[in-house]
């Protein structure tokens, strides 16, 4: 029975593992084509992605701090996957939860702790609302939620730029930002020299939840029904219209807390050029982390890291420009969607060991 | 045949593992030796002195970053000083930037475009360090250790709003503009003045492009629609959106405006002029401060008067004098000497260009009526 589990828990992580190594390798080949030493290469960028040299200069806090709205917003994009709905709508959900911290963050004067507590379920409100309307549109009309949700990711963008130009627009400065939040508001770090701090744990705390609602109660298990097996959950009396919108709900509301993170825990402030794209990420840890709640966390975290790494590692010590980061991020991706090809090259490697007796199948892979 | 082919899966499979498994615990003696075989290399010599330049987003906008890039190369190449530029891609990677920079020893960082507050927070938790800013940073006052350069664009765009007066046919001018804000008006206001100036009767159309900075199909297609309302110029202030609008103008041959760096080259005969925004002068300007010892916190303004802002013509840029047909080049010495005019009014304060970023009476007529 352990034995068992143990094996499906193997098979989840053995191909995004794969996935990564087959991209590692692929990034040698970049380095040498660039002229660099590729061993080094490989010790810097796991360096200035995951080391720590000294408190004050930390990258692997930088990584973890970076890896939250990362986090976050790839919960959001599991609670979707699981439930049947291909929503892409993290981005536009995350800079709604976003514009409402800002604003609440100097707009309203509460004790701390308090503030950051109604903040954040403002922002998660936000994000929930923004999250309904494409489930709504899917369940009473049928609009696709893939179309629905990028067209309003376009307005989200447009509105947060808006909103940083013009209402909420601090002083007259060229780059455009809101005011600082309140003190009050502001979200604790842990260390100096990083943001690392209370928005980490919240995502780890949000891990958890997730987890144990998905697999652990009814209607996450409704959930899940609704989106692996829609007509069979419909035959087995699984509200699934309610499990859609649900889904989206609590998707939304992922991607605000994220939002409102970013702004009370790392920027104090919205600005110009906000959005840049870590809804996209979310949904790629997502896909990579096999819709589910601990790959997310591990995979925001080797991304989050590998992008450092790329850019203050590669970047600065070697000269590498730092677009391999992302590139190596790509491949793993391309990697992943093309599961099929380690999935039948394991299973006959595996039948290839089996057939030659079971001792050396347990050494497979290692 | 599938035997073989398992057996060479099989081999690549565990020989990949074993690389990337042995790779990094392989590397650790030998490049460390090297690393401090270097760093007594350079104690051995005297101090080296070293800056870096963090760009807000990646190298290649043909605009602001690679203006303030040139800076660099520039300062490399005439000053004792090594410099070194680090790329990130948006806002949630310029303090982990800005601090890796730091954390390498850097004696000088310049930030460009970044976060006022954040960037302050920095300079004032490491005061050995120095910080710049070859773009404005807006705040009261900064610390000590710490500069930032204003660029006075509108009057920049002022000027090309003389040349479009004085040379259109048709009376009808037009601006892509980036976006509807404050700091992207302080160009289309200060163009608009001085169309007004040269040409009391000319209309000046003007389009937004909502912040879309990336997008040249949308410049192209926003310049057209210009174009087909009778618009003759058009000025560009759109990043590489804008490149559209120099496209556009090529296709129907007619005339643009450069913005930021010289772009006359980009479509030759087309682009009258560009209005220069000398990013690459304040980034060399404070290197060079910096390397002179002269290095000094605070605000530093430039406008026309300094070199800093103006036109492509000031850099003795003919590629328009050399392409262009010959109707229009032959306007152009007109509209040198209407430049030339209204940039030494400015200059010794007689003449007023309006900033949108802080308005006065003069801005009246731009600020559209709520």
């Amino acid at each position: 029975m352990k034995n068992k589990r143990f094996r499906k828990i193997f098979d989840a992580i053995l191909i995004p593992a794969l996935a990564i190594i087959s991209g590692l390798l692929l990034m040698a080949i970049l380095i040498a084509i660039t002229g660099q030493p590729i061993l080094e290469s490989y010790k810097i960028l796991l360096q200035k992605g995951f080391g720590c040299e000294k408190i004050g200069n930390c990258a692997i806090l930088s990584t973890l701090e970076r890896a939250t709205p990362m986090i976050l917003t790839g919960l959001s994009a599991v609670v979707a996957f699981r439930s049947g709905m291909f929503s892409i709508g993290q981005e536009g959900q995350y800079l709604m939860g976003s514009v409402v911290a800002a604003w609440l963050g100097y707009a309203i004067h509460l004790p701390s702790g308090v503030h950051q507590s109604v903040i954040i379920i403002a922002s998660m409100l936000a994000g929930a609302l923004y999250g309904y309307i494409p489930g709504v549109l899917k369940v009473r009309l049928g609009v696709n939620e893939l179309l629905a949700t990028i067209v309003l990711n376009t307005i989200a963008m447009l509105f947060t730029e808006y909103m940083v130009q013009f209402p909420l627009r601090g002083d007259k400065s060229t780059t455009a930002h809101s005011p600082i939040i309140d003190e009050t508001a502001e979200l604790m770090t842990f260390l100096p020299g990083s943001k690392w701090g209370v928005g980490f744990i919240i995502a780890i705390v949000a891990v958890v939840v997730i987890f144990i609602y998905l697999w652990k109660t009814k209607s996450g298990y409704e959930q899940r029904m609704a989106g692996q097996a829609t007509r069979f959950a419909l035959y087995g009396g699984v509200p699934s219209k309610k499990a859609a919108i649900r889904a989206m709900i609590i998707s939304g509301a992922l991607a605000g807390l994220a939002g409102s993170i970013e702004v009370l825990g790392v920027h104090r402030r919205l600005m110009t050029g906000f959005s840049v794209g870590l809804g996209f990420d979310g949904l790629t840890a997502a896909i990579l982390g096999q819709s589910h709640p601990f790959g997310v966390l591990i995979v925001s975290i080797l991304f989050a890291g590998v992008k450092l790494g790329a850019q203050l590692g590669l970047q600065l010590k070697l000269g590498i420009p730092r677009e391999l980061g992302g590139t190596i991020i790509g491949f793993i991706i391309l990697f992943v969607a093309a599961r099929k090809f380690y999935e039948n090259n394991i299973e006959r490697i595996r039948g290839w060991f089996k057939s030659r007796g079971h001792k050396k199948a347990k050494g497979e892979g290692n | 045949m599938k035997k073989r082919m398992l057996l060479v899966l099989t081999v690549l499979l565990i020989g990949s593992l074993l690389i990337t498994a042995c790779g990094p615990a392989a590397t650790e003696e030998a490049p460390a030796e090297e690393a401090v075989a270097v760093e007594e290399e350079v104690a051995a010599e005297e101090p080296v002195l070293t800056c870096a330049l963090i760009t807000p987003n990646p190298l290649g906008d043909r605009s602001f970053i690679d203006s303030s890039a040139r800076g660099i190369e520039r300062a490399n190449a005439e000053l004792p000083v090594k410099c070194d530029i680090i790329e990130t891609n948006g806002v949630s990677e310029h303090e982990s930037a800005l601090r890796g920079a730091v954390a390498e020893g850097y004696g000088l960082v310049l930030g460009l475009a970044m976060d006022a507050e954040m960037f302050m927070g920095v300079a004032q938790e490491f005061p050995d360090v120095f910080f710049s800013s070859p773009s404005e940073v807006w705040a009261e006052t900064l610390p000590e250790n710490m500069s930032s350069y204003l660029v006075e664009v509108h009057e920049g765009s002022f000027l090309i709003g003389l040349i479009a007066g004085s040379m259109t046919d048709t009376k009808i001018v037009g601006a892509v503009v980036g976006g509807d804000s404050p700091g992207m008006n302080q160009f289309t206001y200060g163009y608009e003045q001085g169309v007004a100036e040269a040409c009391p009767d000319c209309e000046v159309l003007v389009s937004y492009l909502s912040f879309d900075f990336a997008n040249p199909t949308l410049g192209l297609e926003t310049a057209l629609g210009q174009y087909d309302q009778g618009a003759d110029i058009v000025y560009q202030v759109a990043g590489r959106s804008g490149e559209g609008v120099l496209e556009a103008a090529a296709q129907r041959g007619l005339y643009a405006f450069g913005v930021d760096s010289n772009q006359d080259d980009i479509q030759p005969g087309s682009i009258i002029t560009s209005m220069i925004k000398r990013v690459d002068m304040a980034t060399y300007d404070a290197i060079q401060q910096y390397v002179d010892g002269t290095f000094a916190g605070g605000f530093f303004a430039f406008g026309l008067g300094d070199g800093f802002a103006g036109v492509s013509w000031d850099e003795g840029s003919t590629t328009f004098a050399d392409n262009g047909p010959a109707e229009m080049v032959a306007k152009l010495p007109a509209a040198q000497s209407l430049v030339d005019d209204y940039r030494a009014k400015i200059v010794s304060g007689a003449y007023e260009v309006c900033d949108s970023l802080a308005p006065t009476a003069v801005c009246d007529p731009y600020i559209p009526a709520e």
